[in-house]
């Protein structure tokens, strides 16, 4: 039974959960890019780029995890690389002491700061990836 | 091998559909911005600290560090951040020259101006480094980011 609700779960809160933090950033490309821009880990030619098309990588990885089943295990794992990649982020901004906000859920001033609390989540969130992108359903039968 | 095929049909579609919004979108941002000339990547470039809003905040409530406003005065008296002290960059060297109560070197500090898009509050950060203060931090984000955030603005000299 949890074998089956399990990745179903996941897959409906990772998915709502990345379709709920593209909004922002879709509707503020350059309050996203100077979030980006803060991170100070980009070649700063491409942080425009990286505020254009993030946004678009999270709801259409989020999209086809809620709405096309044939693309679920692949939109799983490409929100678990996104996560892995923002989870590095943020912890190179803590190591180096940066004070910077997030910019992961909202793009308010003064709202999300990165901080320890940002990398706990973000490794719930992984393992919620990690659940959805498995899919008992798929496996072949064990021989018996 | 499937599995990349889509993975990689996703990452296309997404990217796809990115550039063709920003190329329809009035005001569609630039693909390169000119974030070399940014006053944080300058602050960055000169190793000159950053301070965020919650540090800011942190000043605001404890009164440290020393928030010092780097806009002229008549734009400090029509608001400024809650306990700062106008120290107008182009007034600062007569002002630190002539202070009665010498400030202490290490004394902790954030400059700031109006908005990301002035560079006083960086200017007044050089300056003071230049002149001996150690630990100086900049806020670039200044009062509009601050009021963006719903901090109360203090009026008045």
């Amino acid at each position: 039974m949890t074998r089956r609700w399990l990745p179903l779960l996941s897959r409906w809160l990772l998915g709502l959960l990345f379709l709920a933090a593209s909004l922002p950033k879709l509707a503020a490309p350059p309050d996203l890019a100077l979030a980006i821009f803060r991170y100070h880990l980009l070649p700063l030619g491409l942080v425009n780029a990286a505020a254009i098309l993030l946004p678009w990588f999270e709801l259409t990885a989020a999209a086809a995890l809620l709405l096309a089943p044939p693309l679920r295990r692949a939109a799983a794992l490409l929100l678990l690389a996104l996560l892995a990649v923002f989870t590095a982020a943020i912890a190179i901004d803590l190591h180096r002491g940066i004070d910077i906000a997030c910019g992961c859920f909202s793009l308010k001033p003064g709202i999300g700061r990165a901080s320890a609390w940002s990398l706990l989540r973000n490794a719930a969130l992984m393992t919620l990836a990690v659940l959805a992108a498995w899919t008992p359903a798929n496996k072949k039968p064990c021989p018996a | 091998m499937k599995l990349i095929l889509q993975m990689l049909a996703l990452t296309l579609a997404a990217a796809g559909l990115g550039a063709a919004v920003n190329a329809a979108r009035p005001g569609g941002l630039p693909w390169r911005g000119d974030w070399a000339h940014h006053v944080e990547n300058r602050a960055w470039q000169e190793h000159i600290r950053l301070a965020g809003l919650a540090t800011v905040r942190a000043a605001v409530r404890a009164g440290a560090p020393l928030l010092l406003d780097a806009r002229p005065a008549a734009d400090f008296r029509a608001g400024h951040l809650p306990g700062a002290r106008s120290l107008p960059f182009e007034l600062a060297p007569e002002m630190l020259a002539s202070l009665q109560v010498p400030i202490a070197r290490d004394q902790a500090m954030v400059t700031y101006c109006a908005r990301n898009d002035c560079d006083e509050g960086l200017e007044l950060a050089r300056l003071l480094r230049q002149v001996g203060y150690t630990n100086v931090l900049l806020f670039a984000g200044g009062l509009g980011e601050w009021r963006a955030a719903g901090g109360a603005v203090e009026r008045g000299p």
